[in-house]
């Protein structure tokens, strides 16, 4: 696991077709399922997220935090399978318990990204010239700064802590957000029904909420997707770095770090944190590539 | 005959960064009698979709004026523009929301308008409009990728019959349908106008399709309207050379008609952009086999040669004022 995963944020799909097929959601999930990438990306995340929820509500098989003397650093076993670290806890109640953690801090900080991007990026692409040129030009702005850089300003300048991580990573999510809105939005304004709709008569919100943003869910679903790919690592990146929610709150960027010393002679105390980083990741990496072969067309395989 | 429909001198020009900007309309004076169809032919980039996008409020003109049964458009909200005249695209895929049945499709437009109320009394007018355009209800569910060309068109037809217009503006509404279907829905549109006292402005790049439905032809090339006339007077006894061609290219499904002359049209349709064809002198100059020294100087104007009969072209002008020259 290396901080330099954080740098670059994730590219963004621009080739997703415009428009969602009209085929309702189960056609989706059945072209989700039979992709390779869908079906993958499903199973992880499915079971990342279902044991974020079951520590969430405190399913952990020991307490995450409780210390016994008499079991430090024991190797995975059957009591204990992933171990337990320096001061005797066991390490996957803790890995359970961060997944939450993360899982939550990445929800806001998608939830936080998305509806201030996905508003920025709609009025940006069907207001008029100067909205648009001011919206574009701050996240240009925004983009010029790498998003892990904007996150640590966020969180020097708020301190550290859960909702202030949140912030930062959603912050540094925002520009992305309003350029995949925007486009799309920009070229359905011009469109044929978008058009059919004004000779019609609609009124500005019907085009915009009936019209043109239904006709964008399938791109913020994928967005979305990767957005919490994202988070979910950058959480992990500013814990590593100390700047996560301050203990005794799990996190798995802090058990990676403090790790680091132990890996030598206890190789599972930075083995499976790391594990659970990346399966989270590749997870809603390979949903996100799923969702979007699965909404366009032209990639999905008949 | 009362106007259904006149634009006075209008224009449209599009700027750009850099140059002069591309003026889609120069001036285009049309009527349209109430009841009747007007046809509008030319070729890509004549202006003709601009102008359709201009009479329905889509975009505002640059200069000039369109009444819409004796209103000015511009004093009309868009609602009310919307209730009078309506435009049926080319394409009927690009024209309905992908994920709207025909039924919700119409009922939207039905609501937005406050027509046919609610509940089943919407639902019985839905199937009503459904019926006008010979579509059976059980089409009322059907997306728009379920349906063919024909159908779909049929309910962008019968979406833009909702708000009751007395106006319709046919945008190529056959061009992007297989040829096969064309008929149907050409004979539909004129069965529908003689049902509902409509009046047409029929946009085609193809004399043809235009010939069945058009009571009177303006010929459009370049952003002016270079020929009017009855459908007769501009197919059968065309003036201006361009209408000619136009005419010569239409195909007679006869074998034993034999080889008609064919027009070539030599060089490109539409000029570059402050070019000399757009700047002075008759636009078609470039491309005509009777160009003289006079059409590079002077832009002809549109004079009626016979009554109802009108063209904007120098030589065919002079030819008609010469009663010895007999015009074939």
């Amino acid at each position: 696991m290396s901080v330099t995963g954080l740098g670059p944020a994730p590219s963004m799909p621009g080739d997703v077709d415009l428009v969602a097929q009209p085929e309702g959601r189960q056609g989706l999930l059945r072209a989700l399922w039979h992709s390779a990438n869908g079906r993958v990306g499903l199973v992880l995340a499915g079971v990342v997220v279902a044991a974020a929820i079951v520590a969430s509500f405190g399913g952990t098989p020991y307490d995450p935090q409780f210390q016994n003397a008499a079991a430090l650093l024991q190797h995975p076993t059957w009591s204990h399978p992933f171990g337990t670290d320096q001061f005797g806890r066991d390490i996957l109640s803790l890995v359970l318990d961060g997944l939450g953690v993360s899982l939550e801090i990445a929800c806001l900080a998608v939830a936080i990204a998305g509806v201030i991007g996905t508003i920025a990026g709609v009025v940006a692409g069907f207001l008029g010239r100067w909205t648009s040129a001011v919206i574009m030009r701050v996240t240009d702005m925004m983009f010029a700064i790498p998003a892990i850089l904007l996150a640590l300003i966020v969180v020097a300048a708020l301190g550290a802590g859960w909702l202030n991580s949140a912030i930062a990573i959603g912050v540094g999510y925002i520009p992305i957000f309003v350029r995949v809105v925007r486009g799309p939005v920009l070229a359905l304004r011009e469109s044929g029904y978008v058009s059919a709709g004004r000779v019609l008569g609609f009124s500005r919100r019907r085009l915009l909420f009936r019209h043109i943003l239904p006709n964008v869910s399938g791109i913020l679903a994928v967005q979305t997707s990767l957005a919490l790919a994202w988070s979910v690592l950058a959480e992990a990146s500013l814990s590593f770095l100390g700047l996560g929610p301050p203990p005794p709150t799990a996190s798995l960027g802090e058990m990676v770090s403090q790790a680091g010393s132990l890996a030598a002679t206890a190789w599972w105390t930075l083995a499976f944190p790391s594990v659970a980083i990346i399966v989270a990741v590749i997870g809603f990496n390979l949903l996100g590539d799923g969702l979007r072969d699965a909404i366009d067309p032209r990639t999905r395989k008949r | 005959m009362a106007l259904a429909l006149r634009t006075v001198g209008l224009e449209k020009l599009y700027p750009m960064r850099r140059g002069p900007g591309v003026r889609a309309l120069r001036g285009v004076s049309v009527e349209l009698e109430s009841g009747s169809t007007l046809g509008i032919v030319g070729e890509s980039g004549c202006g003709k979709s601009t102008l359709a996008r201009l009479l329905v409020g889509l975009e505002r003109p640059s200069a000039g004026s369109i009444e819409l049964f004796d209103e000015e458009i511009v004093s009309l909200r868009r609602r009310e523009l919307a209730r009078s005249l309506q435009l049926v695209f080319q394409d009927p895929y690009s024209s309905l929301d992908p994920r709207l049945t025909a039924a919700t499709a119409i009922g939207e437009v039905l609501a937005v308008h406050d027509l046919a109320g609610r509940g089943h009394e919407r639902e019985s007018r839905i199937d009503e409009l459904l019926g006008m355009v010979a579509l059976a209800p059980r089409f009322a569910g059907f997306y728009p990728h379920e349906l063919s060309g024909g159908q779909a068109q049929r309910v962008a037809i019968a979406r833009a019959l909702a708000v009751e217009p007395r106006a319709l503006v046919l945008d190529e509404p056959t061009s992007a349908l297989d040829v096969s279907v064309r008929a149907e829905v050409i004979n539909l549109l004129v069965r529908l106008q003689d049902e509902l006292s409509l009046s047409y402005v029929f946009i085609s790049h193809d004399l043809a399709t235009v010939r069945h439905v058009a009571d009177v032809i303006d010929v459009m090339y370049l952003g002016l309207v270079v020929e009017s006339g009855q459908y007769d007077d501009v197919l059968g006894a065309a003036l201006h050379p361009y209408t000619r061609a136009l005419a010569a290219a239409v195909p007679v499904p006869d074998p034993t008609h034999g080889a008609r002359r064919r027009v070539q049209l030599a060089g490109e349709a539409v000029p570059a952009p402050g070019s000399a064809a757009v700047t002075s002198g008759c636009p078609y100059r470039p491309r005509c086999p009777l160009a003289e020294a006079e059409c590079a100087l002077s832009r002809p104007e549109l004079v009626e040669i016979r009554p109802g009969h009108r063209v904007a072209c120098h030589v065919a002008k002079r030819d008609a004022s010469v009663p010895a020259a007999e015009q074939a």
